[in-house]
């Protein structure tokens, strides 16, 4: 399996606020890699960094074998292209219709008419389960939908990678099946990989091929969901446990 | 001079900078800049006339006032319309739509900046800058001039009608007098520097949204301070471009 992202070392601090001290990690392609971790422990800062959003300390960030952690903001924009990322309250630009937010990256950077946008709109919403929706505005929608909607963006530009930044978070157990059995159907139908960070048990189980497992700004633990089972880290089995007590 | 205050200075060089290579060597999005034009300009013409109005027939009535001491009357015309088109017009103009305009641009934009719309714009690999900096800058520089004409206008008619039905001056008098006052640097001088206010609402109102660093309470510290500064700015400021179009006329 080949590497999409290789992170050695690499430390971001904010202020005296040490979030990562040192993470070493390989992204594989055509895999979905679960990173776990409590709140606050730099999952989401770990996203960023990937994609440029924000930038390391230190430490390197390797994309397809080209060192891509220090690079001009519009040097990230090929890698953006190739890599969604979809935010932890899907981040729906609130001005625009259902339509209009699935357009933007279409209109962003294709040449395509406005009827075959419509149609990929269209396609993308209905991979994602929703019809008929693409006069509605963010706030008409509720937090599942919404996030559906913001995968349906995602989407659109076929990527390679998705980064999904808590994508259960705050949703009702049904509405969190459905977002995790979306997030494995991205696999399988269009062999898009995933990183998906949480603290969310369910969607570990679901959806993780690997288990990275973030503590104290290091990854504490990788590999299978059958070795984090075995794991001695006592957090991480913590993790575990209490969700066999529920 | 705090830290802070040299750390916005810089944020804002560094945005302009941004702001003028995407205004210049990138296709403009013209149906955003003629949204732009409507809210910052069109939907600014109440508050702005109704200002200008009042501004005018106040100062009409102080300034009777104050000259029939000296049986002066004759002047109100002179003192209005040089008071309106130098100096009242375009500061208070300025000033309205600073608090109107730029106090919703941060709102706005920071909204955008604490949702993380403008990470998923970046992550879209677009620019913010050229999406949501460039027309609202643009507006608030072309806006505000065509604002103050029509502010000015309007102040000298609230000063006509003062001084018609109020004072019993005749208008075409007073109409005469206005147009003997005004000379072409006048407006000039006065316009001049509605530019310069134009760009201080709009640099500082995008810079101070685009920075929110938390939630709702980052947002409204960021309003705040953008009506604050412009305000601030904007008076500062016209002391300096007074002396320079003086110097320049």
């Amino acid at each position: 399996m080949t590497h999409i992202f290789k992170l050695q070392q690499v430390v971001k601090s904010f202020g005296p606020n040490h979030v990562l001290r040192g993470i070493d990690l390989d992204i594989r392609r055509g895999e979905n890699l679960v990173v776990l971790g409590g709140s606050g422990t730099g999952k989401s800062v770990m996203l960023k960094l990937l994609i440029g959003l924000i930038q390391a300390d230190s430490g390197q960030i390797i994309f397809e074998g080209q060192d891509i952690t220090h690079l001009a903001e519009r040097a990230y924009y090929p890698i953006r292209k190739r890599v969604s990322y979809l935010f932890q309250g899907g981040a729906l630009f609130d001005s625009m219709n259902v339509y209009q937010n699935l357009a933007y990256p279409l209109k962003e950077h294709t040449d395509m008419s406005s009827p075959a946008i419509l149609a990929k709109v269209q396609d993308a919403l209905t991979k994602v389960g929703l019809k008929d929706i693409e006069h509605l505005s963010p706030s008409d929608l509720s937090g599942g939908m919404m996030k559906r909607v913001a995968l349906a963006r995602a989407i659109i530009n076929e990527p390679e990678l998705i980064l999904y930044d808590e994508p259960t978070t705050g949703l009702d157990p049904i509405t969190t099946h459905t977002i995790n059995e979306l997030i494995r159907k991205m696999q399988s139908d269009l062999n898009i990989s995933s990183v998906i960070v949480t603290h969310d048990m369910p969607t570990v189980h679901r959806c993780a091929d690997r288990l990275a497992f973030l503590d104290k700004g290091v990854i504490a633990f990788i590999g299978s969901l059958e070795e984090a089972r075995l794991s001695t880290h006592p957090k991480l089995r913590a993790y575990f446990e209490g969700e066999a007590i529920d | 001079m705090q830290q802070a205050t040299l750390t916005q200075m810089g944020q804002v060089v560094i945005l302009t900078g941004e702001w003028l290579s995407n205004l210049f060597l990138r296709k403009p999005e013209l149906r955003e800049w003629i949204k732009q034009f409507n809210h910052i300009g069109v939907q600014s013409l109440s508050i702005t006339n109704i200002t200008a109005l009042f501004t005018g027939m106040v100062l009409a009535l102080q300034a009777a006032y104050a000259l029939s001491a000296f049986n002066a009357d004759v002047f109100i015309g002179d003192l209005v319309s040089l008071s309106i088109v130098r100096e009242l017009g375009p500061v208070l103009t300025a000033l309205l739509v600073g608090g109107r305009v730029g106090a919703g641009i941060t709102a706005e934009l920071g909204t955008m900046k604490a949702t993380q719309q403008l990470d998923a714009m970046r992550a879209m690999a677009t620019n913010p800058v050229y999406k949501l900096v460039v027309p609202r800058l643009v507006a608030c520089v072309i806006c505000l001039p065509i604002l103050t004409i029509l502010a000015n206008f309007i102040g000298i008619i609230g000063g006509l009608f003062i001084a018609s039905f109020e004072l019993q001056i005749d208008g075409h008098f007073f109409m005469g007098r206005v147009l003997d006052a005004l000379s072409v640097n006048d407006v000039f001088s006065g316009l001049g520097k509605t530019f310069f206010f134009g760009y201080f609402i709009g640099i500082i109102a995008c810079n101070n949204g685009m920075r929110v660093e938390s939630g709702a309470e980052g947002v409204g510290i960021a309003t705040t301070s953008t009506v604050v500064s412009a305000s601030i700015v904007i008076l500062i400021s016209d002391f300096f471009l007074t002396k320079l179009f003086y110097m320049l006329t």
